[in-house]
């Protein structure tokens, strides 16, 4: 066949503009599959990959017995898209205000399409906003329920339907959750102070922010990064729905669940000392009760309470006093409770006995021109009753006779002026001036506690060593971590820190406490009916601007039981009561009450059994 | 006019071939499919147990806390109250201790139980 000249010329120019189309579309295929591969894959990856991060589950905080003091609850945060909520946002927000327990109004405002302008600069729709926080898993269920059934129109079949696939990515889309975690404490204000709280904080990961739970304050502060596990994270793809394909899931791994605090707090002891020092408070209404039982041998913290206190669920309603553990920061001059380290050292160093005699001056003692007194007018007190009566002057001339560099020696041994090592945040050192900078009087005020400041707690521990026939312990109060499956990932053990006496001197001055809790002696509130007690009473004047306020007092009793063979060791302190202030009347009686009821809830086995048989003591409830 | 007939027909080992490659031809994709629609429900199936024990881990914390809050010392006391039930931690005068038995035998527990499994083994004989 001969194709014509002016055919062949119409089939070239064909087969030329073919040739120079496939050549466009291959230059085009290189430009993107070749040139700009990376950009365009990454920019498809961004469609359909999704990487999830799984946040680890926070430890839960569990006394001794086990029972639950914090643990975390899984809740979410609802989100919305206002570019995808459009001109919905009235219907959406009537639906799911009543859901979100928040006003109509409210929402309307926050669904409302708007423009933000983003990092780049450019000025885009707004496709974020948060509608609430802390929204129950239960909740969000019910709200997904009512958005795939809300209405936009009285009958959708009648409409486009393109329109009806618009309503339904409105039902799907507009709304979206974010996991989150709500710390609760099923016992609500039960040692708050330890436990302290959690708030959840935003931390920038790889895979952008995420919302984790963080201590704020006591336990879930200082073990922070043990209650916190590490997070997971999940690399997947989505469909057009975001509904994840599992199979194209690419990495899963799981989360390390953060680990379990078991404290030496019992829940139970706990109870009992709150509800004695509310009793306290109604009673003296007092600035502040502050209130702990310890095992002096191991130094196990059974109860640490204060008042005022706070709830940690709702942490908003409570100030920065009420959530001030005072027993661990507040420092203060002891008063008398500081004698027992003066004759504790002197009894130590064999200056002298029990039975020596020390001449109290009928109450007046005129030192470096200065005059001491005591309450009561004394002559001569054998060291025995130096502790029991608590007289100032008595106590001043035994730190005389110690003089200062032995009495330093001791203070510091006792473990004042340095923190006691104690798992809680914020710990005070107290106020211990070295030797050289004492003044001339120091060496007599110092004795009876003045001139020195300490917390609660370094007094409590003081007494523990002598209760612990000399061996001062650290304070305990995390008795172990465990992991998930129950498995004891850290067991802590009781810690000596030194011996501050020998244990016959801490002996003789147990005797000398016994005195205390004796008829003869100051404290005979404290006494126990089936325990014999020892203890000291404090009743310190508060300073204020530099001078001693007058009507103002910390009152205190420390004490432990039974006195021979100590189980209990156990803390009060009033700031200033109102009614009445000597620690005998205002803090001894506490002492009692937490003694007592402590002493039938752990079952302490009685020293004085009593005299009853045994068909009236099993009837007398009957009676 | 045979020797004709006998070049055009193809040899059955061709025909077998041919069939066993069409076979392949059509099972593969078939069996890509079904492999791929497996690992598909699996995946589902994954997903779906996925989700059961994530709400059972819910259920149970849930239960957990509920659990917690009735143990709780203050709803118990407040119980007490509420439903008159006068009840309490018993007296200390009200707990009796019973003796417990020593923790090593004594020489006279040694001879006494001695006796006892003599006696014993005599019985069985």
């Amino acid at each position: 066949m001969v194709v014509e000249r002016r055919h062949r010329r119409w089939l070239l120019a064909g087969a030329f503009f073919l040739l120079a189309g496939f050549g466009l579309v291959v230059a085009q295929l290189f430009e993107l599959q070749v040139r700009r591969h990376g950009e365009l894959a990454a920019k498809a990856k961004r469609f359909f990959e999704r990487t999830y991060v799984k946040v680890s589950r926070r430890g839960d905080i569990r006394d001794v017995r086990g029972t639950l003091l914090a643990t975390s609850k899984p809740v979410r945060t609802v989100c919305a898209d206002p570019s995808v909520v459009s001109t919905n946002y009235v219907e959406v927000a009537r639906a799911i205000a009543p859901l979100l327990e928040m006003s109509t109004s409210e929402l309307i405002q926050k669904l409302h399409p708007r423009m933000i302008t983003n990092q780049a600069g450019k000025v885009v729709p707004d496709k974020y906003v948060v509608l609430k926080r802390k929204v129950e898993v239960e909740r969000w269920q019910e709200i997904t329920n009512t958005m795939a059934h809300l209405q936009f129109v009285p009958d959708e079949k009648a409409i486009p339907r393109k329109m009806r696939d618009y309503y339904g990515r409105v039902r799907s889309r507009a709304l979206m959750i974010e996991p989150d975690e709500e710390r609760v404490y099923p016992n609500g204000a039960l040692a708050a102070h330890v436990i302290g709280y959690a708030a959840m904080e935003e931390r920038q990961t790889a895979n952008g922010p995420v919302l984790m739970c963080t201590g704020g304050d006591g336990l879930e502060l200082t073990l922070n990064s043990v209650l916190n596990g590490v997070n997971g994270w999940v690399q997947t793809e989505t469909d057009s729905a975001r509904r994840e394909i599992v199979d194209r899931r690419d990495q899963t791994v799981a989360p390390r669940e953060g680990l379990d605090a078991f404290l030496t707090i019992d829940a139970g002891v706990q109870h009992i000392v709150e509800m004695a020092i509310a009793d306290a408070w109604e009673k003296h209404s007092p600035n502040s009760v502050s209130a702990a039982v310890i095992r002096p041998r191991t130094g196990e913290i059974l109860a640490l309470a204060n008042l005022p206190t706070f709830n940690p669920n709702f942490l908003g309603q409570s100030t920065p006093e009420d959530r001030r553990n005072r027993f661990v920061t507040d420092v203060s001059e002891p008063g008398s409770t500081f004698k027992v380290v003066v004759v504790s050292g002197a009894l130590n160093d064999h200056l002298l006995t029990l039975q020596d005699q020390v001449d109290c001056e009928n109450g007046v003692f005129t030192f470096c021109g200065k005059q001491l007194h005591d309450t009561h007018r004394y002559g001569l007190l054998s060291v025995e009753y130096v502790i029991a009566k608590s007289s100032n002057i008595g106590a001043a001339k035994i730190g005389i006779r110690m003089g200062p560099e032995r009495l330093y020696s001791y203070i510091r041994g006792f473990g004042f002026g340095a923190r006691t090592g104690i798992l809680l945040p914020g710990e005070s050192p107290g106020i211990l001036h070295p030797v050289k900078k004492w003044n001339g009087l120091s060496i007599s005020r110092i004795p009876m506690g003045q001139g020195i400041a300490t917390t609660p707690l370094q007094t409590l521990m003081a007494m523990c060593a002598v209760a612990n026939e000399g061996v001062l312990m650290r304070p305990m109060i995390l008795s172990k971590l465990v992991d998930r499956s129950g498995a004891v990932v850290v067991q802590n053990e009781p810690q000596p820190v030194r011996q501050v006496m020998t244990a016959a001197a801490a002996h003789e001055m147990v005797q000398a406490l016994k005195t205390v809790v004796s008829t003869n002696g100051t404290a005979a509130k404290a006494a126990l009916p089936f325990f014999t007690v020892a203890g000291k009473t404090g009743t310190a004047q508060k300073a204020e601007n530099g001078q001693y306020a007058s009507g103002k007092y910390f009152s205190s009793f420390i004490g432990f039981f039974p006195a021979d063979a100590p189980e209990l060791c156990i803390s009060v302190v009033v700031d200033e009561p109102k009614r009445g202030h000597f620690g005998a009347d205002v803090a001894a009686p506490v002492f009692r009450q937490i003694a007592e009821r402590a002493a039938r809830y752990l079952a302490i086995p009685m020293e004085q059994p009593p005299k009853q048989t045994l068909a009236t003591t099993m009837l007398a409830p009957f009676r | 006019m045979a020797r004709k007939e006998k070049k055009t027909g193809l040899p059955t080992n061709w025909l077998i071939l041919i069939g066993v490659v069409c076979l392949f031809l059509a099972a593969a994709p078939c069996g890509y499919v079904w492999n791929k629609k497996q690992i598909h429900d699996l995946g589902v199936q994954i997903r779906t147990y996925e989700t059961q024990l994530e709400d059972a881990k819910l259920k149970r914390q849930a239960m957990d806390r509920i659990w917690a809050g009735m143990l709780s010392h203050a709803y118990l006391e407040d119980q007490v109250k509420r439903l008159h039930l006068e009840i309490g931690p018993p007296q200390l005068d009200q707990i009796i201790r019973l003796p417990e038995m020593p923790a090593t035998p004594t020489p006279q527990d040694e001879k006494r139980y001695a006796h006892h499994a003599a006696s014993g083994e005599e019985g069985r004989d």
